[in-house]
């Protein structure tokens, strides 16, 4: 019995994904592009700033832009100088509809015991992320370049993971708080993360699954036009269902 | 809109029609999600649920309209994950084609409801060298999503067998997905 209460008090309350901060903050667009600063030097993380821009989007290509059921899409930005740009002032270089990938020759990395760092800043009052960032430690006691390709590509899409706003999982995927060497797909709560932040459009009929709105129990948008024909069809369908009519025939 | 409807009511009021209900399981977008640490992606996750559906002759005894409403019961995304879990609702416009005796084509488009839920709360995790603390959401989200659906159904007198394929997203490269079913249905 003592078993079983020791199995419950520990499997009982348990999450698995989560968001950086008690709000709920999202880019307001689809579309993110991911744009590299090129005001400090890559070479001690071992590659230049293109390559730095080319496997970060082949990171959110493997990673975010492979779930169905979001409409969050990233794109190829370019690389730029920008007005500022350190970890202690990670945004001021960034603009809204981007997320600024750089790296960072500075002491502040080996506090954080960090590989990268990502995040976002929010100055719309509805939540929008006008900012986000990540950045790679380009200092000498950096590990990035130690690691395989697969482990890079998994820290990049890890770093824009919380660019856009998610948090930590406690368990194994892609937003785990720790390198997984053998990650190469985001899990399925990876998955339903990122659609709960970004779910695909309420109110179209999405083949293209690439746009979208929000659609909350509780608030947000109410059903559209397409969702109007399907509940009228559905009303159609169960009362005729549930009318005596006679069986057709098989073939 | 108002002729659209009136097409409707004019198709369901045929009077040869059938209507029958299903229990199956439902395999989420197969090959897109890493199952464990070892690399494996998900191929057979047998998500269980049911349906209902109705058949209505378009032509006569080659063609049939068959639309479907169905329910993916919620279940957890990681196995200790208690809080947060998902289920689908889908209505699927299909039309059924048969090639022989008691073997149809089916066909058409759908839309799938992904619920995502969440029940609020914190919790401070490693992050680098310290900790920091991260949210749980205490809403209740839909995404929708559109498909495009094809499979074969064996029908036996009053049964039928069916493996229905359904791409999300289907004129999105990056995006698009597989998802199947496998559906045992009673004719009522």
């Amino acid at each position: 019995m003592k078993f079983f209460i020791l199995f419950i008090s520990f499997s009982f309350n348990l999450h698995a994904w989560t968001l950086s901060s008690g709000a709920i903050t999202r880019f307001p667009s689809d579309t993110i592009a991911l744009n590299v600063a090129t005001n400090d030097s890559c070479s001690n993380a071992g590659i230049t700033h293109n390559e730095l821009l080319n496997e970060a989007f082949e990171a959110a290509e493997q990673y975010w832009n492979k779930v169905p059921t979001s409409r969050l899409r990233f794109i190829k930005g370019t690389t730029k100088a920008v007005d500022a740009y350190s970890i202690a002032n990670q945004t001021s270089g960034s603009v809204k509809g981007e997320i600024l990938l750089g790296c960072k020759d500075e002491a502040d990395f080996n506090t954080l015991g960090a590989i990268a760092v990502g995040g976002r800043s929010i100055t719309f009052p509805d939540g929008s992320i006008s900012k986000a960032w990540v950045s790679i430690d380009g200092s000498a006691s950096s590990t990035y370049d130690s690691l395989s390709k697969t482990e890079r590509l998994a820290v990049l899409a890890h770093e824009i993971g919380h660019a856009i706003g998610l948090g930590h999982s406690e368990q194994d995927s892609l937003m785990y708080f720790s390198v997984v060497p053998t990650r190469e797909k985001l899990s399925d709560d990876d998955i339903a993360a990122v659609s709960w932040l970004y779910p695909n459009r309420s109110d179209s009929f999405d083949v293209l699954g690439n746009c979208g709105t929000i659609a909350m129990v509780g608030g947000g948008n109410g059903p559209g036009p397409f969702q109007f024909i399907l509940t009228a069809m559905l009303g159609l369908f169960i009362s005729l269902m549930f009318s005596k009519r006679p069986k057709a025939s098989l073939l | 809109m108002k002729n659209f409807l009136m097409a409707l009511v004019l198709l369901f009021s045929q009077n040869l029609y059938s209507a029958g209900v299903g229990i199956g399981g439902f395999s989420p977008f197969v090959g897109v999600y890493q199952k464990d640490e070892q690399g494996s992606s998900n191929t057979l996750d047998f998500k269980p649920y049911i349906s209902a559906f109705g058949k209505i002759p378009v032509l006569k005894g080659q063609l049939y309209f068959r639309p479907e409403l169905g329910h993916v019961f919620s279940y957890k995304l990681l196995s200790n994950n208690k809080n947060q879990s998902q289920s689908f609702t889908f209505v699927l416009f299909n039309f059924s084609y048969g090639l022989f005796k008691g073997f149809y084509i089916n066909s058409g488009v759908g839309t799938f409801w992904q619920k995502i839920k969440s029940v609020s709360g914190s919790k401070t995790f490693n992050n680098g060298n310290s900790t920091s603390t991260y949210y749980y959401p205490g809403l209740t989200v839909t995404s929708t999503s559109s498909t495009f659906n094809l499979g074969i159904e064996q029908e036996l007198k009053n049964i039928s067998l069916s493996l229905m394929t359904y791409w999300f997203a289907p004129l999105n490269s990056e995006k698009r997905a597989l998802s199947y079913t496998l559906n045992l249905s009673y004719f009522l």
